[in-house]
């Protein structure tokens, strides 16, 4: 006998469905679906939770918190509970609830969607936070709700502050080397018997160093000085020592004079403010040739003869500035002839560094001069400061530089 | 040693409402179950009869927003499930009402499975498809025979097709069926007729059902025996609330009844004519319930003999034949008396469309639970016969 047929077997099959007993046959249940809801709301819960804006739900009727999320309760330092019960004019400034409630309230008819506010929230402690409210209106079952979206914008308007201030700073000091570029000599003065060009650029806005030519009858005197760092206080004792210098040698004084005086004068505030000036000073006589300088500390300059194409560095004993009262300055002479050059400068020359350690240093520099010593000082200077740029491959410099060169004729 | 007198056998209904004017209660009833608003469904007829309008009162003495759709004919059809469809989303609606006889109702369910599972409704068709819970739905039959506020059956008609489709599932098994035999009253006697002997069949099929169970069997029976002795008191005074209260117990009985055994072979017939030319469902039923009869008889006697019995005939130590006979002429006389006596052929029917009527029978689910498998040219000679 053979089996029942296929359509029997189908018969079988549908029967049993009917009947109820199919793996599929299930009253009309809704769990299933509201459980899969409520892990929805669970993980959306999280999402919200997550944020690091307070968020709030607000009945428009009631003016009553019905939602929070963590942040708002970590923000206000208030449970979920307390939060919920507290009124919107505990945590909001009143001008902010009054003007969040009437947007709230007219915001549907005028078509509006949402508002910002820059406002601030009270924390349980009284302490104020600054922040941003956006509001939003939503209708939920016929009833207004607002969703306020609060960002904490401490950090924001602490940069705010700071990008303010820098860019406050920034202009006094454009200002400020602006008023030091001021005090350097405008040009040379036309002295017969010598040639001279002089050279400044701080590093930074403001730099420490300085130089100095002026004329008393047959004599030149010059200067070349560098207050320690780079600060607006370096730039204000170089200011300072400006002054002090152009009075001394108004006085007559000679070179060591100059520099022993410089040191009684600027000593207590250079000690008081943490700097050193080192300065080099000399006066040279266009009538016999004879240069007289005194040295507190500066780096050497050179001189170049152009009898013997040599280079010769002239040091002088001497204090830098700032360390002690009452220093003797050792003064020294010597005798200049045409086509000799001197070369003040400051150490932002010699020091420049070509990035693997080694420095510019004194054999670069009088090479340059005995290639360069029929030109004139200003192109002598501009062939210094492209061989410097060169060798640090950095432009600008990082160090102050500062130049002066007188030729003899 | 198995035991064949219990069968597996599930029981499903709803809460359901019996009584003068629970149609009153629609909403509360939807209140409860959440609804924030309604789709009423309902049609023309029942419209112009004032019923849906007192249910739209209780809806809004409730505080629920409703709108209706009224856009449903009989033998109600996928695009007009559709459309409603098309309106319950429109509106935001999350719970349905209808408000009618069957097709209203049916139509209900159509438009609650589209609106949560999306697609169209013949997608559906068959047994346990429905995947997602309906939106909630609340039944207030106006006629005493669909019973559709008690079942899991939708049957929807798919007009490319031209065939009706037949959905059963425990899902759409309504949330609550308010049964208030007040809305009977304002039944024409044709729609009285029709609807009160597709109760009578539903009580019939499923007392001989293969899915029959001793539950099920108890609310056949006394279908059968209250639709048999109230049927024709109530087309002589259709005014009568006893009577009408009476067809309506019984419509209710024999919806738990079918629902749960399911039906049988004068359905899957009926399905496909009504499927074809839009013929009332419960008259095809009736005509050709005696000539399914004479067919089943053999398979299952017994059953027909206390079919037979609950009519009102008395079998005694009749001879199956002649009990057979008995029910024949008892059921032909129902009929003739209740007005449903016009052949097949007069329905709009040609012989021609025989072959294809009984093709789509075959496919009717309501076809599995009959007591005797048929075979094609049977069922054809069955819609012969009722020609």
């Amino acid at each position: 006998m053979s089996g029942p047929s296929e359509e029997t077997r189908t018969w079988e099959s549908e029967r049993e469905k009917i009947i109820g007993l199919g793996e599929r046959s299930l009253r009309k249940t809704y769990y299933p679906e509201l459980q899969q809801k409520l892990d929805e709301l669970e993980r959306f819960r999280a999402l919200i939770d997550q944020s690091n804006d307070c968020i709030f739900l607000l009945h428009v009727q009631s003016s009553r918190f019905i939602d929070v999320n963590e942040s708002a309760c970590r923000e206000l330092s208030l449970t979920r509970q307390e939060l919920l019960n507290t009124r919107l004019d505990q945590i909001f400034p009143d001008e902010a609830v009054s003007r969040s409630m009437e947007s709230l309230a007219n915001g549907l008819e005028q078509g509006w969607e949402r508002d910002t506010i820059t406002t601030s929230i009270r924390r349980k402690s009284g302490e104020e936070l600054p922040v941003e409210m956006t509001i939003r209106v939503v209708t939920f079952q016929k009833e207004l709700y607002g969703v306020a979206v609060v960002r904490d914008i401490t950090e924001r308007r602490r940069a705010e502050k700071v990008l303010l201030e820098n860019s406050r700073m920034l202009r006094d000091m454009e200002l400020a080397k602006q008023i030091q570029l001021s005090l350097l000599p405008t040009a040379p003065p036309e002295i017969p018997g010598v040639t001279l060009a002089g050279y400044c650029l701080p590093a930074t806005h403001v730099g420490g160093d300085y130089y100095h030519f002026s004329q008393r009858d047959h004599l030149v005197d010059l200067a070349v000085a560098d207050v320690s760092g780079h600060s607006i206080g370096a730039a204000l004792m170089t200011a300072e020592a400006r002054a002090v210098l152009r009075a001394q040698l108004a006085t007559g004084s000679s070179a060591g004079q100059v520099l022993t005086a410089m040191n009684d004068i600027l000593n207590e505030d250079l000690g008081r403010s943490e700097l050193f000036i080192t300065i080099f000073c000399a006066s040279f006589n266009t009538k016999c040739r004879t240069l007289t300088y005194a040295n507190a500390g500066h780096s050497p300059p050179l001189l170049y003869r152009q009898r013997g194409n040599a280079c010769h560095w002239l040091d002088a004993d001497g204090m830098i500035l700032g360390i002690r009262e009452n220093v003797i300055f050792e003064e020294r002479q010597l005798q200049m002839e045409s086509g000799d050059l001197l070369l003040l400068y400051t150490d932002g020359i010699t020091e420049a560094d070509d990035g693997s350690g080694q420095l510019f240093g004194n054999e670069r520099l009088c090479k340059i001069m005995r290639s360069c010593h029929k030109e004139s000082p200003q192109t002598i200077i501009d062939s210094i400061l492209l061989k410097v740029a060169a060798f640090s491959g950095t432009i600008p410099l990082e160090d102050d530089v500062t130049m002066v060169v007188m030729k003899v004729e | 040693m198995a035991v064949n007198e219990f069968p597996l056998r599930k029981f499903v209904a709803p809460e359901f409402i019996f009584g003068m004017d629970a149609r009153t209660l629609a909403g509360r009833y939807a209140k409860n179950f959440g609804g924030r608003k309604v789709l009423v469904v309902t049609d023309p007829g029942v419209r112009t009869a004032g019923w849906s309008s007192q249910v739209t009162a209780s809806l809004e003495e409730s505080g629920i927003d409703h709108v209706t759709f009224y856009g449903v004919t009989s033998n109600p059809k996928a695009e007009e499930v559709a459309a409603g469809a098309a309106l319950y989303r429109r509106e935001g609606c999350n719970a349905i009402v209808a408000v009618g006889g069957g097709s209203p109702m049916d139509c209900a369910k159509g438009i609650g499975i589209v609106s949560t599972n999306h697609g169209d409704i013949v997608d559906f068709e068959g047994v346990d498809r429905v995947e997602q819970s309906t939106p909630p739905l609340i039944c207030i039959p106006t006629t005493a025979g669909s019973a559709a506020d008690v079942s899991q059956f939708a049957i929807i008609t798919d007009s490319v097709r031209q065939t009706k489709i037949a959905i059963i599932s425990k899902m759409i098994v309504p949330d609550v069926a308010l049964i208030d035999p007040v809305t009977t009253t304002s039944l024409s006697s044709d729609l009285t007729a029709q609807t009160a002997l597709d109760a009578l069949c539903h009580g019939i099929e499923s007392y001989v059902s293969t899915a029959h169970s001793a539950i099920t069997d108890l609310y056949a029976i006394q279908a059968i025996r209250a639709i048999s002795s109230n049927l024709l008191p109530t087309l002589s005074d259709p005014g009568n609330l006893a009577f009408r209260g009476r067809l309506m117990l019984a419509s209710l009985e024999a919806g738990l009844a079918f629902s749960n055994a399911s039906l049988g072979l004068v359905h899957a017939m009926a399905h496909s004519l009504g499927g074809m030319n839009d013929a009332p469902h419960g008259e095809c039923n009736a005509l050709l319930l005696p000539h399914v009869i004479d067919f089943n008889f053999p398979a299952v006697p017994e059953r027909y003999a206390r079919i037979a019995e609950a009519l009102g005939v008395a079998t005694g130590d009749m001879a199956a034949n002649d009990i057979l006979a008995a029910l024949h002429s008892r059921l032909s006389c129902l009929l003739h008396a209740a007005g449903i006596h016009r052949p097949l052929g007069n329905l709009g029917i040609s012989r021609d469309e025989i072959p294809a009527l009984a093709g789509k029978a075959m496919d009717d689910p309501c076809i599995f639970t009959n007591p005797r498998q048929p075979s094609r040219e049977e069922i054809e000679a069955i819609y012969e016969r009722a020609f």
